[in-house]
């Protein structure tokens, strides 16, 4: 309580060996990703002893398109927006991100998803496109699937001396189908609920699997097997009714926060989950 | 007023859209010190000693100051609510800097002074104080239990006004109605938030031996002379420069501790010391927490007879802005704008372990609105009459006014027809058609909702610093410029271009060769600055009645030198004319320069008076009570009709508006685009009243709106393209025919939106609640679920 008024460290280092070294010698420093942290810490609370400014290390910014598709770190919501290699599912959740083109210019793929804030976007579109985390120290690399890497809520499976430095996307067989569903309170709010469903169907068109991963309204994202009928192209009431009530069984805590607590959680959580699947499916955009 | 109405462009437009305004915290003094505030974590605590030792030895901190050292220094601030209303002897006084008791969470303790922000920050959260917390009274009831810990000495009971409004014997009409119906509205709290917060930068010239306040602030004269009295300089030593708002909207009258806190501190150290609030600061603030019953009686046909309501306000930790004053306002605006003879209202001003209240937009009368508009919602459900037609049938006809009722003199309109002309421009049928062919089943429904919202504009509040009348000095010189200097401040809304084109008209110039100046007490008269929508209603009127004085002292002058007749002579575009023979002419430059250089000397030409100032006040007041105890504090009664859509998706609770239609008569109009942009405005208020706006607290009374994620504000995509109409129904009671143009929409706006979510879902008799948060939403519609398995 009574420690000494210090200045915020802050380091922007050329390589990748620099940074990697300097979150080994320096246990205090934060990452800047987009700088949701240095806000907050320009409020006066957390203070941050140091900070880390990734943007002068070379490709960590890039999207590479080869069997997976491999993001940057530092790949802003911008970039998910305009580059043609973008997943087309990331781009899709980058243009719902909230705040105008400040916050889609800063804010990284990488920052959101090392932030690790349940009600965000990023988490659950990661986990549902079964993403790899890159992940660096100073002795070498690492690779956490996407669904161990959101540990609890604002923690991650990244160690001391770490750093998230690429995101790998496998790509999806040309059958697989998405749906995105996302609610929130206003223009202004943070996700309430956010839902990726991906319906994986055979050469004849019959459904082989399907699975709806919950976002925001939930500690950390979960992806839910679904088990719909084969010939399914649309959602009736009662398909709904099931979906939710799977999404129901499933989820064993809800999030709650400012704006929604778990009560209102578990309520709309499973009716976003099943608008996602319907989004999925060939006439399931209902009005 | 021929030939002045106009949609002249925005005499400061191009510096707003240039970002090359200079606001407040754009200003940091060479060798600035800067405050931060030590706040209580506690809502409700008694405090012992404050020890700022380790706070002092930090490098770079200039100064603490607690409240017991603060006593001895700076006076009080006092409130001025009426004693009639407030049953205490004389005014009700607050410390600075508390002595005793805690107030509410964020309620300052000690001020600390250092050579930056972050230093000063860090040292007050060094600053230990001895707090012995003890429960928090957050809510009215808590606060007015028997044994309720008094929050100020001289009001035990905690309740800081109480009124009754009475019109007829609302009692034996409503006993004698056909059809009672019942009902409640909750309004949560929620504030004005303009995006900039309040702040103030002080200096001590040693020179002049004056103290320069620059302040966010809508009354510079106000505050100060709340400043001289405070820091026991004489007013005419004290200079207070208002620049540019960002938005004010009733949050920045003076009343609270850091303003006059800044300034002692800036006198003690003789250095500039400068505060700018922060984001979670200007959350502790509020301005509305409302509840609300009532009874209204009607016939059959829905012709409504009585209405009884019992109103209470919340109005948080006592503090002196005109902020707490708003639920006698809200009291005395019932019925509105409705043929109502029997009327009660009880209302209720109650301090709690809430932040203060400072004003905002609405003042009170939004409150008023979203209680009578729910009640003939009421009245519509229950007789399966339109809701629309139940207006109709109840609003008062233009052949009615002006109508006098116990509280107001509503001047002139015509209710019906802006009903109609919302009605249309909202494509009402074609809404409701839809409606009906809409299946029940979908999982977004469709809602209709239809508001009469009336505001009370221009408030004389005499005996206190928010008075009706304003003082305006209209100055010619030889570029043929007019200068205006007036004592109404401009929060951001435009009223200096609307002075400028009053002027410009008057004397014949271009508006672009006036010059107003407003926001400076060393060059403006006094006045009360900006609130009430009364700017140009008021400071408008009086520069343009200098300007007509001057323009006749210049047709006279033109008149000599042209050898013509007075009334010979006209004015446009600069010039003075012979109207026989336009060639003969003078421009308005060298004519001042003639006045100036042979004015009383040249026979024939008056004396060089080329400066004119006039005071000016509308009537329709009655602002001291009169014999049988009537006071009217309000001149003019602006109006406006509000028509809206919703789309409620009933498996979220989420609402989307979907239209929303607005017509608004607020007198004689000076610039249309000004007025629009005004109701534009106070419908996104309304909208964020109805649907998103609320502060709420911890159980142990600590904030948890303390930021905009945490505080939702509307944006421009959660509004529809606005459809919004004009109607001109001059006040007879004003020098230019204006009323109020800045609050209507606020509460009308709100309020159909709220009816409309209520016919989406198909609302009886449950509660109204807002904001209507999905949570909310959906509870209402659960209740009657649960009602209809029965």
């Amino acid at each position: 309580m009574t420690q000494a008024f210090t200045r915020t460290r802050y380091h922007a280092p050329a390589t990748l060996g620099e940074a990697l070294a300097l979150l080994t010698d320096d246990p205090d420093v934060t990452v800047i990703g987009g700088g949701t942290i240095v806000m907050a810490a320009s409020a006066g609370v957390p203070r941050t002893a140091a900070l880390l400014d990734l943007h002068r290390i070379p490709g960590l910014a890039e999207i590479q398109q080869g069997v997976t598709t491999t993001l940057g770190a530092t790949t802003t919501y911008t970039r998910l927006l305009t580059a043609p290699a973008a997943p087309p599912l990331l781009r899709r959740i980058a243009g719902g991100i909230t705040g105008g083109p400040q916050i889609r210019n800063q804010g990284t793929i990488g920052g959101s998803a090392c932030y690790a804030n349940p009600a965000s976007d990023i988490p659950a579109g990661l986990v549902a496109l079964d993403a790899t985390m890159v992940v660096d120290r100073q002795e070498g690399q690492r690779r956490v699937p996407a669904r161990d890497f959101f540990a609890e809520p604002f923690r991650t499976d990244l160690q001391a001396g770490e750093l998230l430095t690429a995101i790998e996307i496998p790509t999806p067989p040309p059958a697989t189908r998405w749906g995105h569903a996302k609610l929130k309170h206003g223009e202004s709010s943070w996700p309430i609920a956010v839902a990726v469903a991906r319906i994986d169907r055979r050469p004849d068109g019959r459904i082989a699997s399907a699975s709806v991963t919950l976002g925001a309204a939930v500690p950390t994202p979960l992806t839910i097997a679904l088990d719909l009928p084969e010939h399914l192209t649309e959602l009736d009431r009662d398909h709904r009714r099931l979906i939710a009530a799977a999404v129901d069984r499933a989820v064993e805590q809800w999030w709650s926060d400012a704006l929604a607590d778990d009560v209102h959680r578990r309520r709309v959580g499973p009716v976003i989950a099943a608008r996602a699947v319907a989004a999925a499916l060939p006439n399931g955009h209902r009005t | 007023m021929d030939g002045v109405r106009s949609v002249a462009p925005r005499l400061d437009g191009d510096r707003y859209v240039r970002g090359s305004t200079r606001y407040l915290d754009d200003v940091i003094p060479p060798g600035c010190l800067h405050v931060a505030f030590v706040r209580s974590p506690h809502a409700h605590a008694l405090i012992g000693a404050v020890d700022a030792t380790s706070a002092l030895a930090e490098e770079g901190v200039r100064a603490v100051l607690d409240g017991v050292t603060a006593q001895e220094l700076i006076g009080d601030l006092v409130c001025l609510l009426p004693e009639a209303l407030t049953g205490a002897t004389g005014p009700l006084t607050l410390p600075c800097l508390p002595v005793e008791r805690i107030r509410y969470a964020g309620e300052p303790v000690a001020v600390v002074v250092a050579d930056t922000e972050s230093v000063a920050r860090h040292a007050a959260a060094l600053v230990e104080v001895d707090y012995r917390p003890l429960p928090p009274m957050m809510d009215v009831e808590a606060a007015t239990m028997p044994d309720a810990a008094p929050q100020h000495p001289q009001l035990p009971g905690n309740v800081l006004m109480a009124g009754v409004v009475r019109d007829g014997d609302a009692g034996a009409t409503l006993q004698r109605a056909p059809h009672i119906v019942e009902g409640e509205v909750r309004i949560e709290r929620s504030s004005a938030v303009p995006l900039e917060p309040r702040g103030c930068i002080a200096t001590w010239d040693a020179a002049e031996h004056r103290l320069l306040v620059r302040a966010a602030t809508q009354q510079p004269h106000g505050l100060r002379a709340d400043l001289a009295r405070q820091l026991r300089l004489p007013e005419s030593d004290v200079h207070v420069i208002a620049p540019p708002l960002g938005g004010a909207f009733g949050f920045k009258f003076p009343g609270l501790p850091e303003e006059p806190l800044t300034c002692l501190m800036a006198l003690r150290l003789r250095r500039p010391v400068r505060w700018v609030e922060t984001r979670a600061e200007s959350l502790l603030i509020g301005a509305r927490d409302y509840h609300a019953t009532y009874q209204i009686g009607c016939d059959d046909t829905g012709r409504v007879s009585a209405v009884s309501v019992e109103l209470n306000a919340d109005v948080g930790a006592l503090c002196a802005t005109p902020g707490p004053i708003m639920p006698a306002v809200a009291g005395s605006t019932f019925p509105t704008g409705y043929d109502i003879a029997d009327v009660e209202v009880r209302w209720r001003a109650v301090m709690t372990n809430k932040g203060p209240w400072n004003g905002a937009r609405g003042f009170g009368k939004e409150a008023t609105c979203l209680v009578m508009e729910s009640a003939l919602d009421d009245v519509a459900r229950r007789l399966r009459l339109d809701p629309a037609e139940v207006r109709r049938r109840n609003l008062l006809r233009s052949d009615q006014l002006p109508h006098r009722t116990s509280t107001m003199t509503l001047d002139s309109g015509d209710y019906p027809r802006a009903l109609d002309m919302a009605l249309q421009l909202a494509d009402y049928h074609e809404l409701r058609a839809r409606q009906r062919d809409r299946q029940s089943e979908q999982v977004t429904r469709l809602g209709v909702g239809v508001a009469f919202e009336l505001t009370p504009e221009g408030i004389d509040y005499a005996g206190s610093l928010s008075r009706g009348f304003e003082t305006a000095t209209v100055r010619l010189d030889t570029s043929g410029h007019a200068t205006v200097l007036t004592g109404v401040t401009s929060p951001g809304t435009g009223s200096e271009t609307a002075i400028a084109q009053l002027v410009a008209a008057q004397l014949g110039l271009p508006v672009a060769s006036v010059r107003v100046v407003q926001g400076d007490t060393d060059r403006t008269p006094y006045g009360s600055g900006s609130f009430s929508s009364r700017a140009v209603m008021t400071g408008g009127a009086a520069a343009w009645l200098a300007a007509k004085d001057l323009r006749a002292h210049l047709a006279g002058a033109a008149a000599t030198l042209l050898h013509a007749s007075s009334d010979q002579i006209d004015a446009a575009d600069g010039f003075y004319r012979v109207v026989t023979d336009p060639a003969r002419m003078i421009p308005v430059g060298p004519l001042v320069n003639a006045l100036r250089t042979l004015g009383a000397a040249l026979p024939g030409l008056g004396a060089p008076h080329l400066e004119v100032t006039r005071t000016y006040g509308p009537q329709n007041l009655q602002s001291i009570p009169d014999e049988s105890g009537r006071l009217q504090q309000y001149p003019t009664y602006s109006y406006s009709v509000h028509v809206a859509a919703v789309e409620v998706d009933v498996e979220t609770g989420t609402t989307r508006v979907e239209r929303l239609a607005a017509v608004h008569d607020c007198g004689t109009v000076i610039n249309p685009a000004l007025v629009d942009a005004q109701l534009h405005g106070a419908i996104a208020m309304g909208m964020g009243l109805a649907l998103f706006e609320e502060e709420r607290y911890a159980l142990s009374g600590a904030p948890l709106s303390t930021d905009f994620k945490r505080y939702l504000l509307p944006r421009l995509p959660d509004l529809p393209r606005l459809r919004t109409g004009q109607l001109v129904s001059p006040s007879p009671f004003t020098e230019l025919g204006t009323k109020g143009a800045g609050e209507g929409g606020v509460g009308g706006s709100a309020a159909a939106i709220i009816g409309a979510v209520r016919d989406a879902i198909g609302s009886t008799n449950s509660p109204v609640h807002v904001p209507l948060t999905p949570a909310r939403v959906l509870a209402d519609l659960d209740s009657r679920l649960v009602g209809a398995t029965r």
